[in-house]
């Protein structure tokens, strides 16, 4: 079984993780298209590259970040989030809808 | 709202371990178990946690997955950058737990945590003990990588747990957290596991 | 006795003479030793015949002596295909031949081998499967001959189990290249497991004879093992099978009923080589082995092979295997060796004058047996007249035993799964391993040494690079290189009449492998699927080089080019006791799960939970729940909730936080109130719904479903990583447990209990949430809905859960209160058509199909699915969530049963299916939800439901709720 550091609480049995998806920027919801809105959902290109994931180490309920190589499998650095997202995002008022859809 | 006191009513506190049950049934084993989920304990979270346990004259471990023995029985985990609990290891210290839960109330950025009733507690003795572990517990818990005053968050018979070792007056032994709800479950695999060790 | 052709001691390392040991094999008493296999202590009393063959049910014994081949299954009473040379012989152990049909000794099927000629390689694929269905008629003949053993089905499970194990080191093979490299490291401070297969340490120094003298095998063996056996930095597993490789050096270690779970900083594989056999006509007979198990014979169990053997060789092995024959009194006449001539001169000095008369250039080309055939007679010795060619005429010898010797190949299974390449030169047939990930080393034979200095000197220098990667520095040892040829280049004399087999396992013959390259499979893992070859027990330990060779000859491409096949794990076959261990399945219960049982619940699965479906027997279900409903209807009733899923959100952004992740608006959230909200992913599907109570300004605690809470605080943790509010969140579950009471009389039970707080209808609402105290226990208080009564769900601290719940059914009591199930519960919700998030809902489900608009601010900047929902709500709508009736006297559907977009029509649409159903007798009716088509939701409209047995049921849209739609009873009362 793959060991992965975890930042906080160092290498561990992989099973004592639970994978997040990549971490990739949210268009902003009330501007973009629908097509970019749904590659932001749904798309992601399987390459071969490094990519940048979130994982959660489920017994101490702990998010962090990890690089991973999508051909080796390589874990090549694993980080606290706030290396990252150190900021308070905020979200825009969202403009008045032209026409309610009947639900 | 009032203060919701989490370590109100300690006389009324009761575990759910059934120790009548025939898997729970203790055996030869060299190993004691001890179920200590009922003894007062309180966790605090928050970026002012630190300093409103230090002002408290709660000694404070430097890194996350340390402990520290802050009196005779009284042993602070520190779980996180901003997450301590607060365990009384002989049930003598519940005046100091609670006045500890009152004094947290309205601080800012300090968070009272549930954890007395949120997990059951077992100590742990006998020289085997780490033995018994490698059988659940994928964290090399012997002594040479796990001495006393380590604390591992990690998962034990498939239950996410915190272990931490500790030393007493009549040796060192082990605490371990787990899911209340799970604390049967707990019990009958740990004796399982340490029935071998006699 | 314990076998008549025992040697005198030094010899048999692996027995204990003192002990025999009495068993039957074919109802026939043996004795043999303690130590001793069921293979050794047959061969000691003279009986080699021991299984038949696969597909033709040849005679078969003992090949390697070692496990590593298919030719010694046995039955045992609860366990098929032991392998006999593995497995030791107990006190009383009944063993029986398999694969026959009728005794071992007389089997009824040894005639199929005549037929070979109609069973081509992969016939099975080309020679039934036309006419339609004639494979369904031979099936059943062919699935009763080609069976090896039976399975016990009154077996008994017996207790297995596993248990990690911690080194800086591991070491799989304890041969000279692992003593020394376990000794190395341990010596340099290193924490070291060393793992080997047998119950001896030693390796190849438990059997092989390395100089002419015959002597230093066995003093080094003593030297290593005392010093290993007595190094307190050293863990020694005998006996012990490390089965595969998996990342990061973790290692199943199989020893017993107990599968370690071994993780290692670093790993050495000196796991050393398979001998190889040589293939020409029946090579298979019994009594033709290879030389290392002849040497095992002698060595490690004290028994002399035979009287009269022939050594074929293709290296100066052979020539020292001769010497140890010729040492334990068997009569070697003549050495049959492939080459021109010998590597040493001094070795075939050695053998010329004990009278050894050596042939070069020759090879035996067909094995004959014995009249009966079990054993073999004489050897057939033919001049090699060029690659695999022979010359017409040879001559015969009379002989027991034929030992072959044509080369070796790396245990190379282990290596491989971890990635490493093979590579293989044709001219000087030397193996050669690389590409090895980091932390991985390979040493010693299966490193391509085959001369013991070099063997012990390849150990250390693995050893070395541990340590140098550990930190723990020691001397680096100068690597030595071995040029020793060991490897025949091309011992395979393919035989016009054939049984000239390449794969014991499955009775492949040299020209089945050529065949399927004829017929168009190239590439040897085609050759591999067409032939089976190497997919038998031994799973190519022999099979894989010969076929390479022939593959590659026959497709014109060198062996490297060819390949091996896959290595996967595990190594050898493992019980699936093993991979069980003990199985722990966590499971959660209540506080109150010894009040339930003591009442008499029916306890189901409620995910990792245990909790009542209702208070009685199975054979009453129906009526059970038809009871409890109408109490909870008409009086009150109590059920436990623990299992509901609790989350706290604190600090100043706590609003904001819960506005962001659940749709309805929250910012504007009365303290003091509750709220339903709902959870959509980015999706915009629905995941999860509960009750948000705003306990202040800067705290709301938030119920979830029992198997959603894990996720969404685990969602809502991952959002807020990246979004960085001033708020704390903590999942809450267990630290809660919860009732909820229900019914008419509900005030009255809780007016009983709880002082502080005025339960009346003005000052404590519909949808509030007050705290309070139940004998000094703090308890939250929520008035919702749940099961459309009047109603209050009570959460306490857990510790406390059992004490209320006592408390609160003496309370009730005198209302004739008990306690109702997770069944009632759902009729009773059903009734009021509440959905239930997972059961009523699926994947795809948006909150317009569920009719959850009013649960959906759409209005505020953000919430997590909001995007999506405005897409898919904008959309043209396919289905949608409704309620039905259906007669009670009408047959019930159940869910998942199919609804139709007509109810004539053959092979109409789906348009939907049934999620929740139940009889309701505050109703007289059979009630439920289904997804329906856009075009069939009309209220009033009816709709087919394919029920049971084909059957079509049509059920009408009923406006929901079912039940008191003016929800006149849980608000106003």
């Amino acid at each position: 079984m793959k060991i992965m550091h975890c930042p906080l609480n160092g290498p561990r049995n992989i099973s004592e993780f639970v994978y997040g998806g990549e971490v990739k920027p949210m268009p902003n919801p009330h501007t973009c298209s629908d097509k970019e809105w749904a590659e932001y959902v749904f798309y992601s290109d399987n390459t071969i590259r490094i990519i940048t994931e979130w994982w959660y180490h489920a017994p101490s309920g702990y998010w962090f970040i990890a690089e991973r190589h999508t051909a080796s499998d390589e874990i090549l650095k694993t980080y606290d989030p706030s290396e990252r997202f150190d900021q308070r995002i905020e979200f825009d008022s969202k403009p008045e809808l032209t026409q309610e859809p009947s639900i | 709202m009032d203060l919701f006191n989490l370590s109100a009513a300690p006389d009324l506190r009761k575990s759910m371990l059934d120790l009548a049950s025939t898997k729970a049934k203790a055996t030869r084993s060299s190993i004691k178990m001890q179920d200590c989920t009922v003894f007062s304990r309180a966790g605090f979270r928050g970026t002012g946690a630190e300093a409103f346990l230090a002002s408290h004259g709660i000694a404070i471990p430097t890194k996350p997955n340390e402990s520290l023995s802050c009196q005779a029985s009284l042993v602070v985990l520190r779980l996180s950058r901003s997450e301590f609990w607060i365990i009384s290891t002989d049930n003598s210290e519940h005046a100091k737990i609670e006045a500890l839960e009152v004094a947290a109330m309205g601080v800012e950025n300090v968070y009272p945590l549930y954890c007395q009733h949120s997990h059951a507690c077992f100590m742990l003795t006998g020289a085997e003990t780490e033995n018994m572990f490698s059988k659940v517990c994928g964290v090399d818990l012997r002594n040479n990588v796990f001495p006393v005053g380590a604390v591992a968050q990690t998962s034990v018979a498939r239950t996410g747990a915190i272990v931490t070792k500790q030393t007493h007056a009549q040796g060192d032994y082990f605490l371990l957290f787990a899911d209340i709800a799970s604390v049967q479950y707990l019990w009958e695999a740990l004796t399982d596991a340490a029935a071998e060790f006699v | 006795m314990s076998g008549h052709n025992r040697l005198p001691a030094p010899s048999g390392l692996y027995i204990n003479r003192d002990k025999s040991v009495n068993f039957t094999f074919e109802g026939k008493s043996y004795q043999g030793l303690e130590g001793d296999t069921i293979a050794s202590a047959l061969i000691a009393n003279d009986q080699w015949l021991m299984s038949r063959s696969f597909k033709y049910h040849r005679p078969r014994g003992p090949l390697t002596m070692a496990g590593q081949d298919a030719n010694t299954l046995v039955q045992l009473k609860s366990e098929p295909n032991v392998l006999a040379d593995r497995q030791n012989i107990a006190a009383n152990m009944d063993v029986m031949g398999q694969n026959y049909n009728g005794s071992l000794e007389k089997d009824k099927d040894d005639k199929l081998g005549y037929a070979g000629r109609f069973m081509p390689v992969g016939f099975y694929y080309r020679a039934f499967y036309k006419p339609a269905g004639i494979w369904d008629k031979w099936e059943p003949f062919i699935r009763k001959k080609a069976g090896l053993g039976f399975a016990d089905l009154t077996f008994k499970p017996v207790y297995h189990d596993k248990a990690y194990l911690f080194h800086d080191v591991a070491v799989i093979g304890a041969g000279p290249a692992g003593l020394a490299a376990a000794l190395k490291a341990a010596n340099a401070g290193a924490s070291v497991l060393l793992v080997d297969e047998n119950p001896v340490l030693g390796g190849a120094l438990t059997y092989h004879r390395f100089d002419i003298e015959g002597v230093c095998a066995s003093a080094l063996r003593t030297k290593l093992t005392h010093d290993v056996l007595n190094h307190s930095n050293i863990r020694v597993l005998t006996s012990a099978t490390c089965n595969g490789w998996f990342t990061d050096n973790y290692l199943p270690v199989i020893q017993g009923n107990r599968m370690f779970k071994v993780r290692a900083k670093q790993c050495i594989v000196a796991s050393g080589a398979f001998e190889q056999h040589v293939v020409f006509r029946n090579n298979d007979v019994p009594g033709v082995v290879m030389s290392s198990a002849a040497m095992r014979l002698m060595s490690q169990y004290a028994i002399k092979p035979a009287n009269k053997a022939v050594m074929l060789t293709g290296n100066d092995d052979g020539y020292l295997c001769a010497l140890e024959l010729i040492k334990h009194g068997v009569s070697v006449p003549v050495i049959v060796d492939m080459r021109k001539q010998v590597d040493d001169p001094a070795l075939y000095d050695a053998v010329v004058d004990l009278g050894i008369n050596v042939l070069f250039e020759s090879t035996v080309y067909e094995a004959v047996p014995s009249a009966d055939k079990k054993r073999l007679a004489a050897v057939q010795i033919h001049k090699i007249t060029g690659k695999g060619q022979v010359a017409a005429n040879g001559i015969s010898l009379p002989c027991e035993l034929l030992c072959m010797s044509a080369g070796y190949m790396p245990v190379y299974q282990l290596l491989c799964q971890a990635g490493a390449k093979l590579s293989y030169d044709d001219a000087s047939a030397r193996f050669a391993l690389t590409n090895l990930p980091k932390n991985l080393y390979v040493a010693g034979s299966a490193n391509g040494m085959h001369e013991l200095n070099a063997v012990i000197n390849d150990g250390e220098v693995a050893a070395h690079t541990c340590l140098s990667s550990l930190g723990l520095a020691s001397d680096s040892p100068e690597s030595i290189a071995c040029q020793r040829h060991t490897n025949f280049p091309w011992p395979i004399f393919k035989h016009p009449k054939g049984k000239d087999f390449v794969d014991f396992d499955e009775d492949l013959q040299a020209k089945d492998i050529i065949n399927a390259t004829r017929l168009g499979y190239r590439d040897v893992q085609l050759v591999k699927r067409f032939s089976t070859v190497g997919m038998g027990p031994s799973q190519g330990r022999h099979s894989a080089l010969p076929t390479a060779r022939l593959v590659a000859e026959a497709t014109h491409r060198s062996v490297t080019e060819t390949g091996v096949t896959t290595a996967r794990p595990p190594f050898v076959p493992e019980k699936l006791a093993h991979i069980a261990g003990r199985i722990f399945s966590p499971h959660r219960f209540t506080p109150m799960h010894q009040r339930h049982l003591e009442l008499g619940a029916h306890m189901i699965p409620a995910g990792i939970w245990r909790r009542p479906a209702y208070y009685g027997k199975p054979a009453d279900r129906d009526a059970i729940i038809q009871q409890e409903a109408t109490m909870v209807r008409n009086a009150v009733g109590m059920i436990d909730v623990s299992t509901l899923g609790g989350l706290e959100v604190r600090g100043p952004d706590a609003a904001e936080f819960v506005n962001r992740i659940y749709t309805f608006g929250f910012l504007k959230q009365p303290v003091g109130k509750t709220r339903y909200a709902v959870l959509t992913n980015e999706q915009g599907v629905v995941v999860d719904d509960g009750v948000s109570c705003r306990i202040a300004e800067d705290h709301f605690y938030i119920t979830a479903t029992t198997s959603g809470v894990d996720a969404v605080y685990r969602e809502m943790t991952k959002w807020n990583a990246q979004w960085r509010l001033s708020v704390d969140i903590a999942n809450v579950s267990a630290a809660f447990s919860a009732v909820n009471v229900a019914g008419p009389l509900a005030r009255k039970v809780l007016d009983k209990v709880c002082s502080d707080v005025d339960f009346s209808n003005e000052s404590f609402p519909y949808l509030a949430y007050r705290e309070g105290t139940i004998q000094g226990v703090p308890v939250r208080l929520l008035r919702v809905g749940f099961v459309g009564e009047l109603g209050y769900e009570i959460h306490m601290p857990t510790l406390f859960g059992e004490a209320l719940w006592d408390l609160l059914m003496e309370a009730g009591a005198e209302f004739n209160m008990k306690p109702f199930g997770v069944e009632t519960q759902r009729l009773l919700r059903l009734e009021k058509g509440h959905i239930i998030v997972s059961q009523d809902t699926d994947g795809m489900s948006h909150p317009g199909e569920l009719s959850l608009g009013w649960a959906v601010n759409r209005k505020k900047p953000f919430f997590i699915g909001s995007r999506s929902v405005d897409i898919v709500m904008a959309r043209k709508q396919t289905r949608k969530l409704v309620g039905f009736k259906l007669s009670a006297h009408s047959t019930r559907p159940k869910e998942g049963h199919i609804v139709l977009a007509a109810a004539n029509q053959v092979d109409c649409a789906i348009t939907g299916n049934v999620t929740s159903s139940e009889y309701s007798s505050t109703l007289g009716a059979n009630i439920g939800m289904a997804f329906v088509g856009i075009d069939q939701q009309e209220v009033g409209s009816t709709f087919p439901i394919r029920v049971d047995g084909g059957e079509v049921v049509m059920a009408e849209v009923v406006k929901l709720p079912f039940y008191d739609a003016g929800n006149a009873r849980q608000e106003v009362i």
